[in-house]
């Protein structure tokens, strides 16, 4: 009995194995998931944090700005891209090409959001460099190509302007309570991105050592104030307060974008 | 012991081919090739390597040409605004979406666009595949998600099924782009009278006045070859025509953000002109003979027009053989193809 059912077993397996190379043999070369299968060899982890002045952001409820103003953010995503570490000697490390990160699909809790990435090298680091957007490569996508929906880029992340055929990198649509009487009557909107725009030089820097098995943390934070507020250009939202990036709407979107680099911390 | 039987080894090996049989089918008859009919005198067009023709994408994608289950409240197909029998342009300035919405601008005619190098009046889009995403995001189109598109194919039997026979794979964003695309690649149109004239070698195939219209054509006087080259009669770039003194679209600037690209659209192919207005990028100009009158004007004068459009003087005669010419363009096979037409046998079906 033992030995039949081993008997039974060697034809399990055999048509397991069969049935693996049936598969494999019929699958398209085109499969474009991530690399994330790679064994790592460290884990580094990016937390941003939303945040409004001092208080945390909280999608869909009203938030008070340094002037009296307000803010209800309804709709707030982004790109994070060419995520590197960088080394004591100047040498970078890429951990991740490109992060998607949205505060809008039903995340009414403080914001957290998350990018992961397993850098190839251990060592010592003394910052992280990132874009926010994407460069003009993975702009050029097409949404449609890509087999995961899971994946950044993908169609339903709608992130994607058809017309243009490029993507948003950042995502905002808000009220304004434009005089602080409680009432958000003052819809704001900036979609923004553009080959142009990209840069990859955000740096921000923190001293960590990561090696083999290794976890690292780093605590980041995007204050919206620091764009409508408290920046270098700050942005009048009473009356800029529409952008797609086009035509008359192209500087402001330049204007956003600048900021929305400078306010993360 | 008839369980036992059941997995003896001769059985479980014929299980296994048929397994692979199955399995494989859909791959080898979706890679069944289809031959395009190019043409004489076209060169060959390009094919992308990853949507190669099959006759089961082209017909996955010619039924949905046709079917309003890709707009929001399922009143609005690709055919709505893109007629076959007007060499698939429309006859309104401005298409009509989903809520009787009012479009941006004229519906361009889908003819060779297997030839084409970007899409749209102001060429934002460089591929067929994408241009289908286009409609889907647009308010004043189908304004439906294209998450809702893919749930609605899904649940439609007849969908999922050639979805699968056609790519392998169920209806998704990729079977949905690659296949409306590959049905759009087969709209090609070169049996017009100037072709069998041109490329077929048949000398009476043009009357004498429209052969004195393609001189005029041709020649330097008018220049319409600056733009309109070639075997499609496009140069496939954007060109300020001098429509407009000021242009509240700004067309290729769209795009580009620049200012030196304000006013420019890509130029049409003129094959089936006759068939395609109302013209020019907003549709408001009726006509041919309005057409060559703009032309004959020199244009409106923006900074960025053209300077090719400097004005010229044609006679009566001359202005109705230009015109004959440019009628000789149209395909009568091209737009009887019943092959380019609604399926027949095919219902929609509103799930």
């Amino acid at each position: 009995m033992m030995t039949m059912k081993v008997h039974k077993m060697k034809h399990v397996w055999l048509a397991l194995a069969v049935s693996m190379l049936i598969v494999a043999g019929c699958k398209k070369d085109d499969d474009n998931g991530d690399s994330s299968t790679t064994p790592p060899v460290a884990t580094f982890e990016m937390q941003v944090n939303l945040k409004v002045g001092t208080q945390p952001f909280v999608r869909n409820q009203g938030m008070t700005f340094s002037d009296g103003s307000a803010i209800r953010v309804e709709n707030l995503r982004f790109y994070f891209s060419d995520v590197r570490l960088v080394r004591e000697d100047g040498t970078e490390v890429m951990v991740n090409d490109v992060a998607y990160f949205t505060a809008g699909d039903g995340l009414d809790e403080e914001a957290q959001l998350m990018l992961t990435g397993y850098p190839e090298q251990s060592g010592n680091y003394k910052a992280v460099k990132l874009g926010v957007g994407l460069p003009a490569d993975l702009n050029a996508s097409d949404p449609s190509s890509f087999d995961s929906n899971d994946h950044p880029l993908h169609t339903f992340r709608n992130m994607h302007w058809g017309w243009a055929a490029k993507y948003k990198f950042i995502e905002m649509d808000a009220r304004m309570d434009t005089l602080g009487n409680g009432t958000f009557d003052h819809s704001v909107v900036y979609h923004v991105g553009h080959d142009d725009f990209y840069d990859n030089s955000k740096t921000i820097d923190c001293e960590f050592e990561l090696n083999t098995g290794e976890s690292f943390k780093l605590f980041t934070s995007i204050d919206l104030e620091a764009i409508f507020i408290n920046g270098t250009d700050p942005i009048d939202y009473r009356q800029d307060d529409l952008t797609h990036t086009t035509n008359s709407g192209y500087n402001l979107a330049e204007r956003y974008y600048t900021n929305f680099v400078s306010a993360i911390q | 012991m008839a369980a036992f039987r059941f997995f003896s080894k001769s059985n479980i090996v014929a299980g296994l081919l048929l397994v692979a049989v199955v399995a494989c089918h859909s791959e080898k008859e979706s890679a069944e090739s289809y031959q395009l009919n190019v043409p004489q005198g076209f060169p060959k067009p390009p094919i992308p390597e990853k949507n190669q023709l099959t006759k089961l994408r082209i017909d996955l994608g010619r039924e949905l040409f046709f079917d309003p289950i890709l707009s929001r409240d399922s009143t609005v197909s690709c055919a709505s605004c893109h007629h076959p029998e007007k060499a698939f342009s429309d006859i309104e300035a401005l298409s009509r979406g989903v809520d009787d919405s009012l479009g941006m601008r004229n519906a361009p005619a889908l003819v060779n666009v297997v030839y084409g190098k970007s899409f749209f009046r102001d060429g934002g889009v460089p591929t067929l595949e994408q241009q289908i995403l286009v409609p889907f995001d647009d308010h004043r189109e189908f304004d439906l998600n294209m998450l809702y598109a893919v749930e609605r194919l899904e649940r439609h039997p007849r969908y999922s099924k050639m979805s699968k026979e056609a790519y392998g794979r169920g209806p998704d964003p990729f079977t949905l782009t690659r296949s409306l695309a590959a049905f759009e690649r087969t709209l090609i149109s070169g049996n017009s009278p100037y072709d069998q004239f041109t490329y077929q070698g048949k000398q009476d195939a043009l009357t004498a006045s429209e052969k004195r219209g393609l001189a005029l054509f041709e020649g330097d006087k008018l220049q319409c070859r600056g733009c309109h080259a070639g075997f499609n009669f496009t140069n496939e770039l954007y060109e300020n025509n001098g429509l407009k003194a000021v242009y509240a679209d700004t067309g290729r600037a769209r795009i580009t953000s620049k200012p030196e690209d304000v006013g420019k659209f890509k130029v049409p192919t003129l094959r089936n002109v006759e068939l395609t207005g109302p013209y020019m990028h907003d549709g408001s100009v009726k006509s041919l003979a309005a057409v060559v009158e703009h032309y004959q004007s020199g244009g409106a004068g923006h900074v960025n027009q053209s300077q090719l459009i400097a004005g010229f003087e044609l006679n009566e005669q001359e202005k109705r053989d230009l015109i004959n010419f440019l009628k000789s363009l149209t395909d009568t096979s091209f737009v009887a193809n019943k092959n380019h037409q609604h399926p027949a046998d095919y219902s929609p079906i509103f799930p």
